[in-house]
């Protein structure tokens, strides 16, 4: 479904990712762990096309399409969902119609009708228990006021609604308590289908002990230094990320 | 960002879709202004003489006037001698009695413009007085309305068939010398609406009218006269549109509204008037005075703006807050793009006691626009515990806009109390990626982040109207990112 | 009708016939007085003097419908001639009561330098205090401008035609100067109607350091006629706290100006606390020319009887990444008229500047009137801009508060207003004698 070939990039003039290497298909869940600054978030916001970041080498492949030759609303068109990992708040654009907005821009290009009023609210109160979400927000703008908590939620829920075939999620562990994230990893966790693949971003093993990936990688200066399965992320946990610092830089030193 | 750049120019051109002209046979004027040609306005509406004495007292008066210059917007003299003064479409010699009578290139016109006049059609909730140029052409509804004692009619026909209302109420909201513009529509003012509701009457639908200039190198000073006598209610709509021409023309309306005890009045316009084009030829010049008197106790007058059009907009629509308890409402958008100006802001005059009043002003600036929220807040010492609250936000869209906001406030009365808030923003990168991973284009993703920053007046609108000037702020920013 | 009368209100202001007979008078005044000794120290001084006069006959005075001066009616100045001080007029025994504020002090003398009542600084490596004239002895400097185009109106104009006097003091690189520096104006005969028209340069060097206080004192019962100005550069990094106390004598007329030019990432502070006056105007003018640099101003007019205190600021946001901060707060009792104007222009091309103002006013009695006009010009887009303003009497659930507490009404109202006003002190709360003078002009009970 994704692959990536020696990526190169960064902000701007600053390089950040210097050569990733990546495939994920259709029905996993791939994580990436990394310490700050490993470029964990640089991955995220060029898959999704931000236009502040630059690509000055490699290549990504999705469906076997060029994703970095499509614009933002392409890729997102084409089912690559992208939690952020502090989503913004929007004055006066009430939730309810940006779910809308999006989910029948998605329809159009895909060919299909739009959603009218009464199977869109159906379809988005069946989705607001996945993530156990209050209706009143639902008519509230787009974050203003909201907690922490119910900003990821949020995000599940749009994920939920826009059902797409890619879903990065960034961060979306980060300033929750224990009650939120169980919320948020079993909406995630309830979206896993054989056609559907997740790429979790993340700092902490935390979040994985409710979703579990299939592959675990280790980001560390822009480079996936080690992959593995579930048992990586343990490992990482015991050691922390020093230990794997220390033999990358050993390891460095010797090639 | 690089989405948006194709296609900017073609949707510059199509985005003032009210540019065309009917071709009608006009009866017109000759340029030029003196006090024959006010007789000869007079004259042709065949108004009593005290009609024609106030139009040249107000003339003289206008002579001795100089036109302001303290607002921030700039645009070379106006040669009051090349404007034609009167322009009516030829239908004979008065105006139809039905609308079987009126031309059927002025019914298509409207038609075309979205106003249906035949009166069982779209805006079924909605009487409409159209005004054509100079004169009134055609006014729905006036029988249904005239058995609740509702009059709502062309200005022309209330000076001849009320003018003992007309003598009562006319200039004493916006006074002959009030301004120089306000002065010039006193001496030649073509045409308008009258409204008048009764006393304990709440008017059933939405009262309309529908500007339309057409003829060229003619001015157009209409004047509107509501009237909401004790425990009445209205509500009323103002839509003005005009042809794409090259040279500017000057609108220059006055509007007065008087609520006594009790009443209400709520006056909503969407003005999209032709805002010339990208390279800022052509468009009207928009200078009115709007001005509403909470005569009687317990009223309330409440203005709603939707400004999208005019190549320069200079208008305060404003409220003299006179009776104790009575409340003025400001609630304004207005948008410039291109090279587009805009002065525009409210004054709220309290003089009786336990006055409220409330602005709400958001200003969006894209191109080379400059919008100037100006905005006088004033508490005399009678004011006894009188409230303001004012909030002004400026959206900018762009690095060669402006924005600007200058608030006086004025307070003699230490028990009254005024509070100000202003706020600058822009459309952020950041917004706009959110919007956009989730699949929405970016033009659409900045007409909603738009439409957002404007929402707490929008809801101030009727609904049909509300919905005009959401599509209508769309087309107006077309072009305006990239 | 009502809106008649009210427009007649909005027109105050002088007539162009009472404008053109008073620049006349002023003009003669200007031929008497200034051919004599002394006046025209240098032949550069005497080039300023009538350029200034020049530009005063063309600019008069504000007149009817000029924005900037649309809630202050220069008339009550205009009906009177002042004159410059002859250099006879004796010390008035009131001054020597006046406190110093600071171990350095500068006296002036209805304008006029007075070395008996001064102490001036001695021998501070990299500090040079000088009298204007001497400077301009040795110096062609910038306030060559000032005399041209720079004017924007008559006041300014008529200070440089007659300038009294005034310092220039330059700080050199680097320094950062301990303790503060004051400048003693003492206004006011008891028989004559006098005019002081100082001028002070304040040149900060690079990186360097101090603090300013400037006093205006009117001798009680006097009509005269306070009209300096300052001009201040701060050269990158510099950075100035300045401190300007003004208590004019209430049959006393004060019109000030200042003009500051801020270098890349330099810092000004200026703190202005008006006490009184029949009419004080005071404008300053903030330039940012580099970036990175930031202004605060702050501000309280405390006005009683028939005072009237007009306050107008300009910031100009010429460069990238600057803040400026406006806080200002008026509190008006009996017949007293308090005005804020401030205006920040964000030029095209200033992103990232950071702008605030907030003003508040607090009235005390009914007949008392307070004007606010926050200002905001923005021709950038990436810019931080908001302004607020409060005017009203004091917050009802605080002063509940207090009275359930047992404290008596008037006593919790005078609180409350204590309050409100030492809010203005900032940072002027860290300077010992001054915030001492300071809270005790701020305490003064009501009338």
């Amino acid at each position: 479904m994704l692959s990536i070939e020696n990526l190169h990039g960064g902000i701007e003039d600053k390089g950040i990712l210097h050569g990733i290497d990546l495939a994920i298909e259709a029905g996993t869940v791939h994580a990436i762990m990394g310490p700050n600054g490993s470029g964990k978030s640089t991955l995220a916001h060029i898959l999704a096309g931000h236009p502040g970041y630059t690509v000055t080498a490699g290549r990504i492949r999705y469906d076997g399409s060029d994703l970095l030759a499509l614009s933002v609303e392409e890729r997102a068109r084409a089912g690559l969902f992208l939690a952020f990992q502090y989503p913004l708040e929007i004055p006066g654009v009430s939730n309810i119609n940006l779910l809308k907005t999006a989910l029948n821009a998605r329809r159009r290009a895909q060919g299909e009708e739009e959603l009218d009023a009464l199977e869109f609210i159906e379809l988005v109160e069946s989705r607001m228990a996945l993530v156990n979400m209050e209706q009143e927000l639902l008519y509230r703008s787009v974050n203003e006021g909201f907690s922490g908590g119910e900003k990821k939620r949020n995000e599940v829920l749009q994920m939920a609604v826009l059902e797409p075939r890619l879903a990065i999620l960034d961060e979306t562990d980060s300033g929750l308590d224990i009650d939120a994230l169980k919320t948020v990893a079993e909406g995630v966790n309830q979206l896993r289908s054989p056609e559907r693949a997740f790429l979790l971003i993340t700092h902490y093993q935390r979040l994985l002990e409710y979703i579990r990936p299939d592959h675990v990688h280790i980001l560390h200066g822009g480079r996936i230094v080690r992959s593995g399965d579930y048992t990586l992320a343990i490992e990482l946990e015991k050691h922390g990320y020093s230990a794997i610092e220390a033999e990358f830089q050993h390891g460095q030193h010797h090639a | 960002m690089n989405a948006s750049k194709q296609g900017v120019s073609s949707l510059i051109s199509r985005t003032y879709k009210h540019g065309f002209v009917t071709p009608i046979e006009s009866d017109t004027l000759p340029p030029g202004l003196n006090e024959d040609v006010i007789r000869t306005i007079s004259s042709k509406k065949g108004e009593p003489d005290f009609m024609t004495q106030w139009r040249l007292q107000a003339y003289r008066h206008w002579l001795t006037m100089k036109e302001p210059r303290w607002s921030h917007v700039h645009y070379p003299g106006i040669d009051y001698q090349a404007i034609s003064y009167f322009s009516s479409p030829k239908a004979g010699k008065a105006r139809p009695k039905s609308l079987d009578e009126v031309d059927p290139a002025l019914l298509e016109t409207y038609n075309k413009l979205g106003i249906p006049l035949e009166e069982q059609e779209l805006l079924a909730g909605v009487a409409v007085d159209a005004v054509f140029d100079s004169v009134s052409v055609a006014t729905t509804f006036k029988e249904k309305l005239a058995e609740l004692g509702i009059i709502f009619c062309s200005f022309s026909e209330a000076v001849k068939n009320h003018p003992d209302l007309i003598q009562r109420y006319l200039g004493s909201v916006v006074p002959p010398g009030d301004n120089f513009f306000a002065s010039l529509n006193s001496a030649v003012f073509s045409d308008g609406s009258f409204v008048y509701v009764p006393p304990g009457v709440h008017c059933p639908m939405e009262l309309s009218t529908y500007f339309r200039i057409n003829a060229s190198s003619t001015g157009q000073f209409e004047r509107t006269l509501i009237i909401a006598d004790k425990n009445a209610y209205v509500s009323y709509l103002e839509g003005c549109t005009a042809p794409m021409r090259d040279e500017n023309q000057l609108h220059a309306a006055v509007v007065e509204l008087i609520a006594l005890d009790g009443a209400e009045i709520k006056y909503s316009t969407v003005q999209n008037w032709y805002p010339g084009d990208e390279l800022g030829r052509g468009g009207i010049y928009n200078f009115v005075t709007k001005r509403g008197d909470c005569r009687g106790n317990r009223s309330k007058i409440s203005w709603t703006q939707v400004e999208t059009g005019s190549v320069i907009t200079w208008k305060y629509p404003s409220c003299i807050l006179r009776g104790d308890h009575s409340v003025g409402e400001f609630y304004s958008v207005a948008l410039t793009n291109n090279l587009q100006q805009a002065d525009t802001g409210t004054k709220m005059i309290h003089i009786g006691k336990e006055t409220r009043s409330t602005i709400i002003s958001k200003g969006i600036s894209a191109g080379h626009g400059q919008n100037a929220y100006r905005g006088l807040v004033k508490m005399l010492g009678s004011a006894d515990n009188a409230r303001n609250y004012t909030q002004c936000d400026s959206l900018l869209i762009g690095d060669r806009c402006g924005a600007h906001t200058f608030p006086y406030i004025e307070v003699k009365n230490a028990s009254a109390r005024a509070e100000h808030e202003a706020t600058t923003s822009k459309i952020s990168d950041e917004q706009l990626f959110y919007l956009r991973q989730r699949g929405i284009s970016e033009e659409d993703a900045v007409s909603m982040i738009v439409n957002g920053f404007c929402k707490s007046v929008f809801k101030e609108l009727p609904m049909e109207f509300a919905v005009e000037a959401q599509k209508l702020l769309a087309v107006s920013l077309e072009g305006a990112i990239g | 009708m009502a809106t008649a009368r009210l427009k007649r209100n909005f027109n105050t202001g002088s007539t162009m016939h009472e404008i053109a007979d008073t620049v006349n008078d002023y003009t003669r005044l200007f031929e008497e007085t200034m051919h004599s000794s002394g006046a025209h120290a240098t032949e550069t001084l005497r080039h300023h003097r009538y350029s200034a006069l020049k530009r005063f006959r063309a600019l008069g005075f504000p007149e009817r419908g000029d924005e900037a001066w649309k809630y202050t009616n220069v008339q009550s100045i205009l009906q009177q001639r002042f004159n410059p001080a002859p250099a006879t007029v004796p010390v008035p025994p009131e001054l020597t009561a006046i406190e110093a504020l600071a171990e350095h002090r500068l006296v002036f003398v209805n304008g006029i330098y007075s070395p008996a009542l001064s102490t001036p600084p001695q021998q501070i490596p990299g500090l040079k205090v000088t009298s204007l004239f001497n400077y301009l002895q040795q110096n062609t400097p910038d306030i060559a401008s000032a005399h041209g185009n720079d004017i924007s109106n008559g006041f300014q104009a008529l200070n440089g035609a007659f300038v009294s006097g005034g310092c220039v003091i330059e700080l050199e690189a680097g320094i950062r100067l301990d303790g503060s520096l004051e400048l003693l104006f003492f206004t006011g005969d008891n028989t004559l109607a006098l005019m002081s028209n100082p001028r002070n340069l304040i040149l900060l060097g690079e990186a360097s350091q101090c603090t300013l206080i400037e006093r205006y004192i009117g001798l009680p019962q006097a009509r005269y006629l306070d009209n300096p100005v300052n001009q201040i550069q701060l050269a990158q990094g510099a950075q100035l706290t300045h401190v300007r106390i003004k208590q004019p004598s209430n049959r006393g007329f004060y019109i000030g100006h200042s003009t500051a030019k801020l270098a890349a990432h330099s810092r000004y502070a200026q703190y202005g606390y008006t006490f009184g006056g029949l009419l004080s105007r005071d404008d300053s003018h903030i330039e940012f020319s580099g970036p990175g640099a930031s202004a605060e101003m702050r501000g309280l007019a405390l006005l009683s009887e028939r005072q009237h205190a007009d306050t107008h600021i300009r910031i100009d946001h010429h460069a990238t990444d600057c803040t400026s901060r406006q806080s200002f707060r008026n509190i008006v009792d009996q017949h007293s008229r308090a005005v804020f104007t401030g205006r920040v222009v964000i030029h095209h091309g200033a992103q990232r500047s950071d702008a605030s103002q907030a003003c508040h006013a607090l009235l005390l009695s009914r007949q008392a009137e307070a004007d606010s006009r926050p200002q905001l010009e923005i021709y950038a887009d990436n810019v931080k801009c908001a302004h607020g303003a409060t005017t009203g009497y004091l917050d009802q659930d605080a002063l509940f508060y207090l009275c359930s507490r047992g404290i008596p009404h008037a006593q919790a109202e005078q609180l409350l207003i204590e309050a409100f006003a030492k809010e203005q002190l900032g940072a002027v709360a860290e300077i010992p004698m001054l915030s001492v003078y300071l809270e005790r002009l701020m305490t003064r009970n009501r009338h």
